[in-house]
C-alpha cells in the first residue's frame, strides 16, 4: 500500500500531463490551476513518503515483468530527498509561469512542465537502470521542446544542440547499463549493491552524468539554453534537470556499485576544472543569463566534488549543495526572469540602478546570490563547508584550495552581477516591478533560502540517513 | 523541541544564547517597527543596556558552557563564556551602547535611521555569537554573517555608487573563505573543530598552511593588510559612524580576539615560517598605515590609516608574545580614538570630514612632497599598492584565458562537430557516385574500426 504513494507521485503529473492541453482548449485557467495541482500532488507524494524513511523502512513496490524482467519503485533518503527538492522548487515555477507565460503555445508549455516533473519523479524512485534510462531520455525530450519554446531560428538551434549533447551522453550510458547486465545479469539496482563494476562500465556511465549535469567537456549547451523562457531556464538549467546528472552519481557510485579508486581521484580533478573555468567565464560575461548559467556549471562542480569525494561528511555537503542551490539557482534565474521581463534586454552594461524600481526583486535576487556565494544563515553556507570539508578530508588540500578559488570567484562574478543589473546610475527610470505573481514566487524562493538555512538540521539529518544507501 | 525550550528558559548557562538572540529579535522588531521613533529609541536603548548588564554579569560569573542540538551535521553549536571571551564581550557591548547613543542623537532626523539600528544589532548578535563560540564551524557562521550587514550598511542612501560596498564584499569574502580553509585544515588535522578539545597544534609542518590561513582570514577581517583597502574607501564614501562602528571598533575586536583564541590553538614557534610572514604583515600594516597616515586630509581616512597600524602594532604583540594586558590596551586605546573622534566631529560623512589642524599646520602636503616619499606616494595615490587592484587584475586575466577556452570549446560544437558531420555526408556522397573498388574500400575501413573498438573493449 505504501508503496503506491511512490507511483502515485509519478504517475500523476505523468498521465496529467496528457490531458493539459485538452483542458486548455477549452478553459485556460483550469488548465493552469490543475498544472499546479499535478507539481503539488508530487510534492504531497513525497512528504508522504517521508515516514517511511524516518522510520527505517523506507517505502517500495516492486512489479515482475515477463522474461525475467522486474521494475520496482524504491523511496529511500536519497530518493525522497532529491523527489521532495524537485517538486518543491517546480510547484513554485509553475506559479511564476502564470505571470511570464503569454504566448500562444502554453498548452504544450504546461504539458512538458508538469511531464517533465513526473519522469524526474520516475528517474528518482527506480531501481530498475532501464526505467531510469527511459525517465532520463523524457526529461531530455521535454527539455528539448522546452528550450525551443518561442520556435525562432535560434531557439531551435540552441533546443538541438542541448537535446544531441545530453541524448548523446545518455546512449553512450546506455552501453554502459548494458554491459553491466552483461556481467551482473540483471537490471536491478536493488540487487546490485556493493557489486564491483569494471573501470570502462563507469566511464561510459560518466559520460551520461556529465553531459546531464553540464561538467566540462560536455557543458557547453547550458549557456546557450538561456534562449529559453526563464521559468524553463530555471528548472531545468538550475533547479531540476542538471540535478539528475549528480543524483545519477550519488545512486549509482556512492550508494550501488564499487568503483576503482582513481575515480575517487580523477573525478574531483574534472569537477576543478570545471569549476574554476566556468567560473572565470562567468566573470567575463554580459549577458544576464549566462552569467547564472555558468555559475550553475561551476556549483554543479561542488556538488559532484562532495558527492565523489567518498566521505560521509562531503556527500552530506552534496546533498545539501542540491538542496540550497536548486532553491537559490532557480530563484535567481526567475530575477533573471523578471529583469528581462521589464527592461527587454539581457545586457548588464545597458542596466542600472533597478534596485529603485524594483526592490523586491533586488531582495530576491540578494538573498538568493547570497545563498550560493555561502554566507550565512543561508544554506549555502552550510553546503559548501561541508563539501570543502570532505574534499580536505581525503587529504587532497590542493583541490581544496582550487574550490576556495572558485568560491572566491563566485563571490566576485555575483556582486558584479547584482551591482551592474541591480545598483548604480538608473538608466531605466520607468520600468516598474514585475507582476505580484512573478515577485511573490521569488520571493518564497528566497525565503526558503533562509528558511532552509536556519532549520537546516532536518535537511541535513535526512542527508545524514541517505548515505546509508539502499 | 517544548522541552528544549523549557530548559533553555530555565538555565542559567543560557544567557550565552539570549546574547545572541536577543539582538536578532530587537533588530527584526526596528525593521518592523522602527519608523515610530519613540518606540526604536526606547528598544533600542533598553537592548543596548539589557547587552551590557548580560556581557557584565557573564564577565563577573565564571564558565558557562551551553550546546544548541538542532545544527546541521557536522557542525557542533557549542557556545562557552570565559575570562577572554567575556571580556571581549563586555568591550563589545561598551563600544555598541556609545555608537547606539550616537545614532539615536545625531540620527534623530535621518532617513536611514531605522535601518541602522537594524543593522547594528543584526551585527551584534553575530559578533556576540562570534566571541561566544567554542566550534570553529559556528564561528566562521557568525563572522561570515557579517558580509551581509557590512554589504548592506554600506549600501545605505549609497546605492548610485556602490564603490565601497563592493570592495568590501570583495575583500572581505576572500578574508573569509581563507578563514575557512584554515578552519578546515585545523578540523582536518585536529579531528575535532570544538577549540577547547584542540591539543595544542604545533604551527609548523603540515599544520602552518592551516594556521597561516587561518590567521590571516581572522585579521583580514579586522582589516590587517593586505586586506585593508576597503576599509580606506568606506572611510570616504560611507557615514562616521559606520567607519567609527565597523572597520574602526567591532570588526578590529573581532579579529583580535579570533586571533589570540587560535594562538590558545596553535603553538606558534618562533622564529618559524608562520611567524616570519605574521610579523612581515603586522610590520607592513604599521610601517604602510603610518605612512599613509601622514598624507591624509581627510579625517575618516587618516582614521582608517591610523587603525591599519595600531592593528599593526597588536599583531606585532601577539606573535611576540607580549602580555595580552598590553594588546587590549592597544585596542583599547585605537577604540577610544575612534569613539571621540566620532562623538566630537562634525558628524559629517566621510569624505567631508576635515582634520582642521591640517589648515593651520599643512602637515599632509609637506609629508607628501619631501625627497624620496614624492614617487611613492604618487603610486599609491594611482592604487598601485592596493593589493584589491591586484586581485582584480589577476581575476580580469584570468578569466579572459578561460573566456578564449570556452570559445575554443563552443567552437568544437559549434562548427567543428557540424562541420565534421557536414563533411563526412559529402565524402559519403561522393563514395556513393564511385566505383566497386571504393565501396569495399569503405566496407574493409569498417570492419578494421569494428576489429580496434573491440579490442580496445576486450583490454
Amino acid at each position: 500500500m505504501n508503496g503506491f504513494i511512490l507511483i502515485a507521485g509519478t504517475l500523476i503529473p505523468l498521465i496529467g500531463s496528457l490531458f493539459l492541453p485538452l483542458m486548455g482548449r477549452f478553459n485556460e485557467k483550469l488548465r493552469n490551476i490543475m498544472a499546479l495541482i499535478f507539481t503539488l500532488a508530487a510534492l504531497i507524494c513525497a512528504a508522504g513518503a517521508l515516514p517511511g524513511v524516518l522510520a527505517g523502512e523506507p517505502y517500495s513496490i516492486r512489479f515482475e515483468l515477463p522474461l525475467g524482467l522486474s521494475f520496482g519503485f524504491y523511496g529511500d533518503a536519497l530518493a525522497v530527498f532529491m523527489a521532495l527538492t524537485a517538486a518543491s522548487v517546480s510547484s513554485v515555477i509553475v506559479i511564476y509561469s502564470y505571470g511570464y507565460i503569454h504566448e500562444d503555445n502554453q498548452n504544450e508549455y504546461y504539458m512538458m512542465i508538469c511531464l517533465f516533473v513526473g519522469a524526474m519523479m520516475g528517474l528518482v524512485y527506480s531501481t530498475n537502470l532501464i526505467a531510469i534510462y527511459i525517465f532520463w531520455e523524457i526529461s531530455a525530450l521535454c527539455c528539448w521542446r522546452l528550450i525551443g519554446f518561442y520556435r525562432t531560428e535560434l531557439t531551435v538551434q540552441r533546443a538541438n544542440k542541448a537535446y544531441m549533447i545530453t541524448v548523446f551522453g545518455a546512449l553512450i550510458m546506455l552501453i554502459g547499463f548494458v554491459g553491466i547486465y552483461g556481467q551482473t545479469g540483471t537490471f536491478e539496482l536493488t540487487a546490485m549493491k556493493g557489486m564491483y563494476i569494471p573501470a570502462w562500465a563507469v566511464v561510459l556511465i560518466l559520460f551520461g552524468i556529465l553531459s546531464k549535469s553540464a561538467t566540462y567537456p560536455l557543458h557547453s549547451w547550458l549557456p546557450d539554453a538561456g534562449v529559453a523562457p526563464s521559468p524553463v531556464t530555471s528548472l531545468l538549467h538550475a533547479a531540476v534537470l542538471v540535478k539528475i546528472g549528480v543524483y545519477a552519481y550519488a545512486r549509482f557510485f556512492v550508494l550501488t556499485f564499487k568503483i576503482d579508486e582513481i575515480f575517487t581521484a580523477a573525478v574531483p580533478v574534472i569537477a576543478a576544472i570545471s569549476a574554476i573555468i566556468s567560473a572565470g567565464v562567468a566573470f567575463r560575461e554580459n549577458d544576464i543569463k549566462r552569467v547564472v548559467a555558468y555559475s550553475t556549471i561551476s556549483q554543479l562542480a561542488f556538488i559532484l566534488l562532495g558527492l565523489s569525494s567518498g566521505t560521509k561528511i562531503g556527500f552530506i555537503g552534496g546533498l545539501l549543495y542540491i538542496l540550497a542551490h536548486s532553491v537559490a539557482k532557480g530563484g535567481l534565474f526567475l530575477c533573471c526572469g523578471i529583469v528581462e521581463h521589464t527592461v527587454h534586454t539581457k545586457d548588464i552594461r545597458v542596466m542600472g540602478g533597478l534596485a529603485k524600481n524594483m526592490p523586491f526583486t533586488a531582495l530576491a535576487f540578494i538573498i538568493c546570490a547570497f545563498s550560493v556565494m555561502g554566507v550565512p544563515p543561508l544554506a549555502g553556507f552550510f553546503a559548501k563547508h561541508l563539501v570543502i570539508d570532505g574534499i580536505v578530508e581525503t587529504g587532497n588540500v590542493a583541490l581544496g584550495a582550487v574550490f576556495i578559488a572558485a568560491a572566491v570567484m563566485t563571490v566576485m562574478y555575483l556582486t558584479r552581477l547584482f551591482v551592474k543589473v541591480f545598483l548604480g546610475p538608473q538608466t531605466f527610470p520607468d520600468v516598474k516591478e514585475g507582476s505580484p505573481v512573478m515577485v511573490a514566487s521569488v520571493m518564497i524562493l528566497a525565503v526558503m533560502s533562509l528558511l532552509l538555512g536556519i532549520f537546516i538540521y532536518w535537511p541535513s539529518q535526512l542527508a545524514a540517513i541517505a548515505w546509508g544507501g539502499m | 523541541m517544548l522541552t528544549f525550550i523549557g530548559e533553555l528558559l530555565c538555565h542559567g548557562s543560557n544567557l550565552l544564547i539570549f546574547m545572541i538572540i536577543f539582538p536578532v529579535i530587537c533588530s527584526i522588531l526596528l525593521l518592523a517597527l522602527g519608523k515610530h521613533k519613540a518606540f526604536s529609541t526606547v528598544i533600542s536603548g533598553a537592548f543596548a543596556v539589557l547587552n551590557l548588564l548580560f556581557a557584565t554579569a557573564l564577565h563577573g560569573y565564571g564558565e558557562f558552557f551551553t550546546e544548541i542540538p538542532y545544527t546541521s551535521y557536522g557542525f557542533e553549536f557549542v557556545l562557552r563564556s570565559y575570562s577572554l571571551s567575556t571580556l571581549f564581550l563586555l568591550l563589545v557591548a561598551a563600544v555598541f551602547s556609545l555608537i547606539i547613543i550616537y545614532i539615536l542623537n545625531a540620527m534623530k532626523d535621518s532617513g536611514h535611521r531605522q535601518w541602522y539600528l537594524f543593522y547594528m544589532f543584526l551585527s551584534l548578535g553575530m559578533i556576540n555569537g562570534t566571541l561566544l563560540s567554542e566550534d570553529l564551524g559556528i564561528m566562521l557562521f557568525f563572522a561570515e554573517g557579517l558580509l551581509a550587514v557590512i554589504f548592506g550598511i554600506l549600501l545605505l542612501g549609497n546605492s548610485e555608487n556602490p564603490k565601497a560596498a563592493t570592495k568590501a564584499i570583495g575583500t572581505l569574502g576572500v578574508a573569509v573563505l581563507t578563514f575557512m580553509f584554515g578552519i578546515v585544515l585545523t578540523v582536518h588535522m585536529a579531528h575535532t573543530g570544538l577549540m577547547e578539545e584542540i591539543q595544542r597544534l604545533p604551527a609548523e609542518g603540515e599544520n602552518a598552511a592551516g594556521f597561516l590561513c587561518i590567521m590571516i582570514g581572522a585579521l583580514g577581517i579586522a582589516g590587517l593588510m593586505p586586506f585593508h583597502g576597503w576599509t580606506i574607501d568606506a572611510a570616504e564614501d560611507s557615514s562616521a559612524v559606520f567607519t567609527a562602528a565597523f572597520p574602526g571598533s567591532l570588526l578590529k575586536i573581532l579579529g583580535v580576539y579570533i586571533s589570540v583564541r587560535l594562538l590558545e590553538v596553535y603553538g606558534l614557534i618562533p622564529g618559524s615560517n608562520a611567524a616570519t610572514i605574521l610579523i612581515a604583515l603586522g610590520a607592513l600594516s604599521l610601517v604602510f598605515g603610518g605612512a599613509m597616515a601622514l598624507v591624509q586630509k581627510n579625517m575618516s581616512r587618516l582614521m582608517a590609516y591610523i587603525s591599519t597600524s595600531l592593528l599593526g602594532l597588536i599583531v606585532l604583540c601577539m606573535v611576540n608574545g607580549v602580555s595580552s594586558v598590553v594588546i587590549v590596551t592597544v585596542l583599547g586605546l585605537l577604540i577610544l580614538l575612534n569613539m571621540v573622534l566620532l562623538f566630537t566631529g562634525n558628524g559629517k560623512s566621510g569624505s567631508e570630514a576635515k582634520p582642521d589642524f591640517e589648515e593651520t599646520y599643512g602637515v599632509a602636503d609637506k609629508v607628501r612632497n619631501t625627497f624620496l616619499l614624492k614617487g611613492i606616494y604618487n603610486i599609491a595615490d594611482k592604487g598601485w599598492l592596493d593589493p584589491y587592484n591586484w586581485l582584480m587584475a589577476f581575476i580580469g586575466v584570468f578569466s579572459d584565458i578561460c573566456t578564449t577556452i570556452e570559445h575554443g570549446i563552443s567552437w568544437i560544437y559549434d562548427k567543428g562537430i557540424p562541420g565534421l558531420v557536414n563533411k563526412a555526408g559529402t565524402v559519403l556522397q561522393d563514395f556513393n557516385t564511385g566505383s566497386l573498388t571504393r565501396y569495399l574500400s569503405l566496407v574493409v575501413a569498417g570492419v578494421f574500426l569494428i576489429v580496434v573498438i573491440f579490442l580496445i573493449m576486450l583490454l
